[in-house]
């Protein structure tokens, strides 16, 4: 079996910043013709993403986090607050199977497009929206990015010490998770459009996509009245648990003990020294309530070690434990090597450059799937979409640019 | 007409835990007819798993299985017998999807791998959710939760470099593998109904994690810097009377926005916050600045103020916040479950609204074994001598 399984599939794709891109390139990247649509008055404003203390040319076309999350796109620029650009992006609608937005609700409809509009135009339309708080509520104008987001699902009060304030990831993870979820919404419309013929109108708010990850600690309050306290880097019976110092700088790794024989296995690894024959760490119990001490004594192990040699020395034996990973060791992991997980594209203006396969947790044994083609230059596709995809005349689309109503360089910058 | 997704969609569900279970979960609540099939005896290990009903431990009072097992039915099968394995490809032969969260090579050993399953149904497509995911040198090491994120390249947790690393709350890593296993469950099915064939889809732990929190690698290729620098600007949570609030400010703007949000206009031409360098440099003052204002003011009423001005601000409810949210009660984003058991439990419901073919809680986690009659005599056609026997054998 050849051909990836999305082939056929057109995306039009109106969204900005990392979540809704980040939907339509996991249908991309398996196998849809997907069109990210921006303006050349209006930038998404990803393309601002990571580029701080940048200088150089063309600095909108050096965001690694739009060019990352835009790879295995085609892109086109269209002035949507003036009625050719809106005409325009409804012709497309009509020759597409997808729409996906991820603005507060106010903003499509604004433009005309939203989907009551967009199904008269194509019947067929699958559409979905993906704004910080959904397309209803008393909130759903309220704008939030990622860490708003991971705040409002309630993620931050179960991470970080019990005896501490609550903490954040760090980064913004949110998006991808919303993002994930949106191309699920799309799959199951896809799947039912196959039965039906139908399509449909898809509401996905962030903030639900992401709460709906800490299900038994809702329920827990539900059923209980608990607010679970923070854990840190405990688990609810295991010990040793933990994040360890390990030689060199910054360098951790975390380790999970889950049985006595495992315990056993691990006093043998280090040498068993005397303490780890000491009645207060004799069984899992009593090395849980124990683990302050515990983890000091652990820690004067790792300590001497590298974090890799810790994890794979333990995991031999068949104990779970993992390096605490740096940027630099992903891009260099073995395991990621021979499993493809990053892949070097070469993009005009930045050059080459590795990042994740979009696709990459869900291999299919019938289509591997890689990175195609990089993130689409502004307006590098204006030409194909207009004229081979809606049969616009040359002159045509030089009247669009001449009104800027396409174009491949920002106004003002 | 029918009003489901995944309308007749058969699915032998041989997952456990949280990752494979919330795969089904989400196939289960579009619609997909879900067959659990649990370890006799024993069941799935997540009924031994915190929280329980007024935390009394039982098979039937997990919070954790409840949330994950909704619309599924549970039967009991011993997979390691041989009439085990027998039975379950029977119930191969007509199903959509087998879904499994067992160690790399479990599968082959139980005679059940993708070779074995495919021949008896070509159109099969079988979800495998692991650690390392089925191949490459990792493929056999153990995981957890807090493993599965420090392996992902989330390290810097509010910007701090040289403190420990602390995991992510909850068992979120878990659930974003079974998030992924949706994903490519639904792409394969998607294509098997165009094409006749199924296929196999490998779904890795450490790679889901990875791919939802790259931003630092993806930077760090272009920079060679790492990415706590930029995320001390948005500049993070902050206490105020009656609990935290979070601002997550994104560049120039915003900063000038909060400035004069919180009465503070002169920071806006103050040379320690101009630039992005500046600012990261004096990050600890403008923190201070900004706690001072905030510190005995109402979480509430930030929220609401910081909005209309659209400061990127959030709050930072706790699980109770979580579950009275004005936003969730318009919305009837929980739901809640009757169990016979547990009785009436509220828990997160759809995680997106299709308007078409829209989420559905059918029914409630189910007891171990309570469908092995519906599905050994009604779908397979045992008489119920003979299911009396499996179970003095111990097959079922």
């Amino acid at each position: 079996m050849s051909g990836l399984p999305l082939e056929g599939i057109r995306v039009v794709d109106a969204t900005n910043s990392w979540s809704g891109p980040y939907t339509v390139q996991l249908l991309a990247s398996l196998g849809a013709e997907a069109i990210k649509v921006e303006s050349i008055q209006y930038l998404d404003t990803w393309r601002a993403g990571g580029t701080r203390l940048m200088e150089g040319e063309y600095l909108w076309e050096r965001s690694p986090l739009w060019n990352s999350v835009n790879a295995d796109k085609l892109g086109i620029t269209l002035d949507l607050n003036r009625p050719r650009g809106v005409e325009i992006f409804k012709r497309l609608v009509k020759i597409s199977d997808v729409v996906a937005e991820n603005y507060t609700p106010r903003v499509m409809r604004n433009f005309g497009l939203d989907y009551p509009v967009l199904r008269e135009v194509n019947p067929g339309i699958i559409m979905i929206s993906l704004p910080a708080h959904g397309s209803s509520g008393p909130w759903q104008d309220y704008p939030g990015f990622a860490a708003s987001i991971e705040q409002m699902a309630g993620i931050p009060q179960l991470t970080g010490y019990p005896d501490g304030p609550p903490k954040m990831s760090g980064t913004g993870f949110t998006d991808p998770i919303a993002g994930t979820n949106g191309m699920v919404a799309i799959m199951m419309a896809l799947l039912f459009r196959q039965m039906t013929g139908k399509g449909q109108y898809i509401d996905l708010s962030q903030i639900e996509a992401v709460t709906s990850l800490i299900g038994e600690a809702i329920n827990d309050y539900s059923m209980n009245k608990r607010i679970q306290p923070r854990r840190g880097n405990r688990h609810p019976s295991m010990a040793p648990h933990g994040c360890y110092r390990c030689r060199g700088d910054d360098l951790w790794v975390n380790m999970a003990v889950s049985s006595d024989d495992e315990w056993k296995q691990f006093c043998k690894i280090i040498g068993s020294p005397p303490w780890t024959k000491e009645e207060r760490f004799a069984d899992s119990l009593r090395r849980w309530h124990n683990q302050d001490e515990l983890d000091k004594l652990v820690e004067e192990w790792t300590i001497q070690h590298d974090h890799y040699e810790v994890m794979n020395s333990l995991q031999n034996e068949g104990i779970a434990a993992g390096a605490v990973l740096t940027s630099a060791e992903l891009l260099d992991d073995p395991h990621l090597k021979e499993r493809g997980t990053f892949h070097t594209v070469e993009r005009a203006i930045v050059g080459a450059h590795p990042y994740p396969v979009p696709s990459v947790p869900v291999k299919l044994s019938g289509s591997p799937v890689t990175i195609r083609r990089p993130a689409p230059l502004l307006g590098e596709h204006n030409e194909y979409v207009l004229g081979e995809l809606l049969g616009m005349s040359r002159e045509e689309i030089q009247t669009l640019a001449a009104e800027q109503i396409i174009g491949n360089t920002p106004l003002g910058v | 007409m029918t009003e489901e997704a995944l309308a007749g969609v058969k699915v032998l569900d041989l997952t456990h835990y949280i990752a494979g279970p919330y795969c089904t979960r989400i196939l289960a609540g579009f619609g997909a007819d879900v067959v659990k099939i649990e370890k006799p005896g024993e069941g799935d290990p997540a009924r031994r798993m915190a929280p329980f009903l007024d935390d009394e431990p039982g098979p039937e009072r997990s919070g954790l299985f409840l949330y994950l097992n909704s619309n599924k039915r549970s039967i009991t099968l011993n997979l390691r017998s041989k009439t085990g394995a027998k039975i379950f490809r029977e119930l191969a032969k007509d199903a959509d999807i087998v879904v499994e969260n067992f160690r790399p090579g479990v599968m082959d050993r139980l005679s059940l791998d993708y070779q074995t399953l495919k021949e008896i149904n070509p159109g099969l497509v079988m979800t495998s959710i692991s650690n390392f995911g089925q191949d490459g040198p990792y493929r056999d090491y153990k995981s957890a939760h807090l493993i599965a994120w420090g392996m992902s390249g989330a390290r810097y947790n509010d910007g701090a470099i040289g403190e420990r690393p602390v995991q992510i709350g909850g068992w979120l890593t878990h659930y974003i593998a079974g998030l992924f296993a949706v994903a490519g469950t639904t792409v394969a099915l998607y294509q098997r109904n165009l094409t006749g064939h199924g296929q196999r889809v490998d779904v890795s732990m450490m790679e889901s994690n990875i791919l939802i929190t790259c931003y630092p690698t993806v930077t760090y290729s272009y920079r060679g810097i790492v990415h706590n620098a930029i995320s001390k600007e948005r500049m993070g949570l902050f206490q105020c009377k009656d609990g935290y609030i979070g601002l997550n400010l994104f560049g120039r703007l915003n900063w000038e926005m909060l400035c004069t949000f919180l009465g503070m206009p002169e920071l806006i031409q103050d040379p320690r916050f101009e630039t992005p360098l500046a600012m990261i440099e004096h990050f600890e003052e403008a923190r201070a600045l900004i706690a001072a204002k905030v510190a005995e003011r109402e979480k509430m009423e930030l929220f609401q103020s910081g909005v209309e001005w659209r400061i990127p601000l959030g709050l930072v409810p706790n699980t109770e916040e979580v579950l009275s949210s004005p936003q969730h009660q318009a919305r009837g984003f929980f739901e809640e479950v009757d169990h016979p058991v547990m009785g009436k439990v509220t828990m997160p419901g759809a995680p997106f609204k299709m308007a078409e073919s829209p989420w559905k809680l059918k029914s409630p986690a189910p007891m171990l074994g309570g469908h092995n009659e519906e599905v050994y005599c009604h779908r397979l056609g045992y008489s119920r001598e003979e299911l009396v026997r499996l179970g003095e054998r111990g097959i079922i």
